[in-house]
């Protein structure tokens, strides 16, 4: 086996180049030690037995100038007359065609297949199949200046790196790639740039600035706060007017099932949602049952139910809160097919025996997973009236399912709830924080108008 | 009192997570950790509370005979808890197994049933305006164009470097074009819809820190 002293590739015995990276390689799998003769595993610097350099000494002369050494035969052929590719291809009768019409220049590198069997003329087929592959492969362009002046592709540094440091041994490059490796380090060397200096000194103004916006904003929540009233005037959207009319086409009696999917993260947009709803429903007669899929959700439910039904007298017996329900898409499932026997422990099981007498499921989901959930496992397969009321953020995804009218309404995020509140005619919380909402999306909406025209001022004065 | 409490603490966590903004620091993290611990503990004591008390221990300790098959789901928990050794890891794969196997099969059926068709249905949609429906015509189009293009620009498997002519060629490459703009303003869509969510959020704590904690409101 022949190791390449460049790649450390091993190549079958005979071969003349490297069937990786194509250099030459040594005429014997080792280097024979110029003292005792031993031929040495390559990738050693000095030999096994006697300890002398197996380096050659033009290489080695700055290192150990005092030490005389004999290069070995095959080292000093290559000193006294550098390699030439179309030498090394004599011993080819016939060159390959795909190899003739890639006509590299002498500079460029060039990959040599190694000759499998002496004397063969014919191109080997696995050869012939990479013709087109090595055609397309584009030429790196050659370093001009700095460092790299006159280096194309990447630093040939492996070699260095892949030859284990041993014990004892002076860490000199190898024969090859010494001098790119030098260049390497000279770049890795290289103090910062000023660019990168510049950034550092930068930092503290970005920081400035971010603090600058986040007290503008908060100064703009906390003004709109202040200033808020419920009387806004804002504007209604279809799928929250459908939402409405679904519960509000309810007759006294009907039994809505609310499932609580979301947590403290989502609160803050749909428990107004909630409340809105608990509140129409009750208005409307008609019997809760509410549960959870996330267990959080159902705490949230109670604190919602607690706040709606202390404004409704008489409704104390028409409501329950089963809790949570655990196994995900087979808890929502669990719940589709035995709901009645969910229930028949408690009054409201005299009136609902399954998922047949629910009139309408309302899904009030925190992430789109949970909307999902309700709308593949029991809508679609049991053809149940549903809407939902989601956060904005879940808004994307579940508009899709209201223009296939899977989902019959929909309300979006806090947005959704204060036109609901305007609906009911009943104003609430989320009414009182159109005002704040809206004045940070002015200042959001303005930082980034005034970002983008900075970045435009700096982009035109950098051309001119 | 306990209501007074309450409100201090979660004023005082709010703050700490505030403080985030001027820069990491321990207060944040101790926020942080706090919020991780509590939901994790209030989520093992509701599936404690909510579902192994009442739909297994209790009716098993009730009525054993009555309620024998909840010995089966009693066991494949108790196989989960050997995934702790890794000698006896095996014994978990069971339960692991028919947890995936179920999810997996309704996860797949619902997807299939429940969003897959009635999306592909919504997007067969007339192009041509009816009676003084030109709005909806337009929109059908948007919608249609809009699915063609986003498809389209994830077709990687034709109009390779070889080919670049072509009818196919050039009608994959304009969809591309359009697709990637719709695939574009979709992002930017739901990016603004997350931002949203989270201003609502803002404003919803800086309610609380200047109503129920400050009592300014």
């Amino acid at each position: 086996m022949l190791y390449c002293p460049h790649c450390g590739t091993s190549n079958r015995e005979g071969s003349r180049f490297c069937n990786n990276c194509g250099e030459p390689l040594p005429p014997s799998s080792g280097q024979k030690c110029s003292r005792c003769g031993h031929l040495n595993p390559p990738g050693v610097f000095s030999c096994v037995r006697c300890k002398a350099s197996l380096l050659a000494p033009s290489i080695d002369e700055g290192l150990r100038p005092e030490e005389p050494s004999e290069e070995p035969e095959w080292l000093q052929g290559l000193e006294e007359a550098p390699w030439e590719p179309e030498e090394v291809l004599e011993g080819v009768e016939e060159e390959p065609e795909w190899l003739r019409e890639l006509g590299a220049p002498a500079d460029e590198v060039r990959v040599v297949a190694e000759e499998e069997v002496p004397g063969e003329e014919e191109t080997a087929p696995w050869l012939e199949a990479l013709e087109g592959l090595v055609e397309e492969i584009p030429l790196e362009p050659r370093e001009k200046e700095g460092l790299l002046v006159e280096i194309t592709g990447a630093l040939r540094v492996e070699p260095i790196f892949a030859i284990p440091h041993r014990l004892g041994e002076v860490a000199s490059p190898p024969l090859a790639g010494a001098d790119q490796a030098a260049r390497f380090e000279g770049v890795v060397g290289q103090p910062l740039a000023p660019v990168a200096t510049e950034e550092r000194a930068r930092a503290p103004m970005t920081k400035v600035i971010s603090w600058l916006f986040y007290l503008i904003l908060a100064a703009a929540v906390v003004v709109g706060i202040l200033l808020a009233g419920e009387n806004i005037n804002l504007p209604l959207t279809q799928a929250t007017a459908d939402f409405y009319e679904t519960i509000e086409s309810l007759q006294e009696g009907s039994v809505a099932l609310l499932s609580h999917d979301y947590d403290p993260g989502t609160a803050a947009e749909i428990t107004p949602q909630v409340s809105a709803i608990l509140d129409h429903l009750m208005r409307r007669g008609a019997k809760i049952v509410n549960l959870s899929l996330t267990p959080e959700g159902q705490a949230l439910a109670d604190r919602a139910l607690e706040s709606v039904v202390s404004d409704h007298d008489g409704y104390i017996q028409d409501y329950i809160n089963l809790g949570y329900v655990a196994g995900n898409e087979v808890g929502a499932r669990f719940i589709a097919e035995g709901l009645g026997p969910r229930l028949s422990p408690y009054p409201l099981g005299a009136a609902v025996r399954g998922l047949e007498d629910v009139d309408l499921i309302i899904v009030l989901a925190g992430s789109q997973e949970l909307l999902r959930r309700w709308v593949e496992q029991v809508q679609a397969p049991y053809k149940v009236a549903m809407v939902a009321g989601v956060s904005a953020q879940v808004d994307p995804a579940a508009r899709p399912y209201y223009r296939s009218g899977q989902l019959e309404g929909l309300l979006s995020g806090l947005v959704g709830a204060a036109e609901y509140e305007r609906l009911n005619q009943h104003p609430g919380v989320a009414l009182s924080r159109m005002l704040p909402q809206a004045a940070a999306h002015l200042v959001i909406a303005l930082f980034i108008l005034l970002g983008n025209f900075a970045y435009l001022v700096e982009r035109l004065g950098g051309r001119g | 009192m306990r209501e007074l409490l309450g409100t201090w603490v979660a004023a005082l966590l709010t703050l700490m997570v505030f403080s985030y903004l001027i820069s990491d620091n321990p207060l944040y993290r101790l926020a942080e950790h706090l919020f991780i611990g509590s939901a994790l503990g209030y989520a093992i004591v509701v599936a404690i509370q909510d579902v192994l008390l009442p739909r297994l221990f209790t009716p098993l300790a009730r009525d054993p005979v009555a309620y024998w098959h909840l010995l089966i789901p009693l066991l494949l928990g108790l196989l989960l808890l050997a995934k702790g050794r890794i000698s006896t890891a095996w014994l978990g794969n069971i339960s692991v197994g028919l947890l995936f196997g179920v999810g997996a099969a309704l996860a797949i059926g619902g997807a299939l049933v429940g969003s897959l068709l009635y999306q592909v249905r919504d997007t067969m949609l007339p192009l041509l305006p009816g009676k003084g429906d030109g709005g909806s015509a337009i929109d059908n189009l948007i919608l249609v164009v809009g699915t063609l293009g986003s498809l389209a620009y994830f077709y990687f498997t034709a109009g390779g470097e070889r080919e670049t002519t072509g009818l196919r060629y050039g009608a994959l490459r304009l969809g591309s074009v359009v697709g990637k703009w719709f695939i574009m303003i979709t992002l930017g869509a739901l990016f603004a819809n997350a931002v949203i969510a989270r201003i609502s959020l803002l404003v919803g704590r800086l309610q609380f820190l200047l109503g129920d904690w400050l009592g300014i409101l």
